[in-house]
C-alpha cells in the first residue's frame, strides 16, 4: 500500500516540477539540466523502494507508474483543459517575421536561440518566418509564407 | 501571459473520446488491479497471534505470516510458567525445518542448541520473552512449529506457524 501512494505522490510532485520549470527544459539539456536530471532519480530511488527489493515491490511500484501515466494520458486527451494543466499550452514566439519579446522573456529564449532553431530549420531570415511556435514539449516549429501571402515590411533589431 | 495561438493555428476543435484498443481492454484491468489490490493491502505484511497452553507452561507466539523476499521479520514468543513452582530450565524450540528457510538469524536470548534457547529459573507467573529475527530468503510458505517445554518434562505447549514469502 506504502509503496503505491509513495509513487503516486512522487510521480505527482515531479510532474508538477517539470511543469513549473517551463517546456524549454524538456527539449534541450543544458548543464544544470543534465544535473536536475541525475540526481532527480537518484533523490526518489531510496524513497520509492525503501528497503524494499523484493520483486513483488518492484511488480506494484512499476504498475502504479505505468497506471498514473496511462491515467493522465487519457485525461490529458479527453480534457482539454487538464491537457493546458498538466503539458501547457504552445506559445508564440514569432509573429508576421516578428519576435514577440512577451513570449520569449517568459519561455526564457533568447533571440540567438530562436535563429540557432531557423538555422536548423534552413530558414535563412526572420522576415520568412510567419509563426515560430514553441511546442508544449519543449521544440520551436516554424511555419513559413506561402508565396501568395503578404508579408509585413520588416521593422526588428533583435537579430 | 504568452500569446495564444492565431486561430489559423488551432485545429483542434473536435470533441475527444476515449477509444481502446482490444488487447487493451484485456491488459488495463490487470495493470489497474495490482496498485488497487496493492492499496488494499493484498500484498503487504499480515501478523498473527498464535498460542497453546500445557500443564505448565501457557506459550503465545506473534509471527508475520506474509512478507517480502530480504525483509527482515521477528518471530516474539512469550513464555508463561503457569504452575504454581518455578521451574529451573524451559526450552524454547523452533522446529529447523522452518527457521532453515530464513536467513540472516538473530535469536535473542542466543541458544544454546541450534534453534534451540533455555530461559532458566521461571518463577510461579513470570513471563519471558523470546525474540527471533528471520529475513525473508525463499518463496513461497514455510511451516513449523514453535515448542515450549520443561527441560526432562513430556509436556509440551506447541504452536504452528506458517509465514508466506512473496518473491
Amino acid at each position: 500500500m506504502e509503496t503505491v501512494l509513495r509513487v503516486g505522490f512522487v510521480y505527482a510532485f515531479i510532474l508538477v516540477l517539470l511543469r513549473i520549470m517551463g517546456k524549454r527544459e524538456l527539449s534541450q539539456l543544458s548543464p544544470l539540466e543534465l544535473v536536475m536530471l541525475i540526481l532527480i532519480p537518484e533523490l526518489v530511488a531510496q524513497a520509492l523502494v525503501r528497503e524494499d527489493f523484493s520483486m513483488t515491490n518492484a511488480v506494484i511500484a512499476v504498475t502504479t507508474l505505468i497506471s498514473l501515466v496511462f491515467v493522465t494520458s487519457m485525461l490529458v486527451y479527453r480534457f482539454r483543459w487538464f491537457g493546458a494543466l498538466v503539458e501547457g499550452k504552445p506559445s508564440l514566439l514569432v509573429e508576421a517575421g516578428k519576435p514577440v519579446p512577451e513570449t520569449m522573456d517568459r519561455e526564457r529564449i533568447p533571440a540567438d536561440e530562436i535563429a540557432a532553431e531557423m538555422r536548423r530549420a534552413g530558414i535563412e531570415r526572420l522576415e520568412d518566418v510567419k509563426w515560430a511556435i514553441l511546442e508544449p514539449g519543449g521544440r520551436i516549429s516554424f511555419i513559413g509564407y506561402e508565396p501568395n501571402d503578404t508579408r509585413p515590411p520588416p521593422d526588428n533589431d533583435l537579430f | 501571459m504568452s500569446r495564444d495561438l492565431p486561430p489559423a493555428l488551432q485545429v483542434d476543435g473536435q470533441p475527444r473520446r476515449l477509444k481502446l484498443h482490444r488487447f487493451q481492454w484485456i491488459a488495463l484491468p490487470f495493470l489497474f488491479l495490482v496498485p488497487v489490490l496493492a492499496l488494499l493491502g493484498v500484498f503487504g505484511e499480515t501478523w498473527s497471534r498464535t498460542d497453546d497452553t500445557s500443564a505448565e507452561l501457557a506459550l503465545r507466539v506473534e509471527y508475520a505470516t506474509r512478507y517480502r523476499y530480504k525483509q527482515i521479520n521477528t518471530v516474539e514468543t512469550f513464555v508463561q510458567n503457569v504452575s504454581s513452582r518455578s521451574l529451573d530450565t524451559v526450552v524454547v524450540a523452533f522446529d529447523p525445518e522452518y527457521v532453515r528457510r530464513f536467513s540472516t538469524l538473530v535469536f535473542i536470548p542466543s541458544p544454546v542448541e541450534p534453534f534451540e534457547i533455555e530461559l532458566l529459573d521461571v518463577k510461579p507467573g513470570e513471563i519471558r520473552h523470546v525474540w527471533a529475527e528471520l529475513q525473508g530468503e525463499r518463496y513461497g510458505r514455510h511451516r513449523g512449529t514453535v515448542e515450549a517445554y520443561r527441560r526432562g518434562s513430556q509436556d509440551t505447549a506447541r504452536v504452528f506457524l506458517s509465514t508466506t514469502i512473496y518473491p
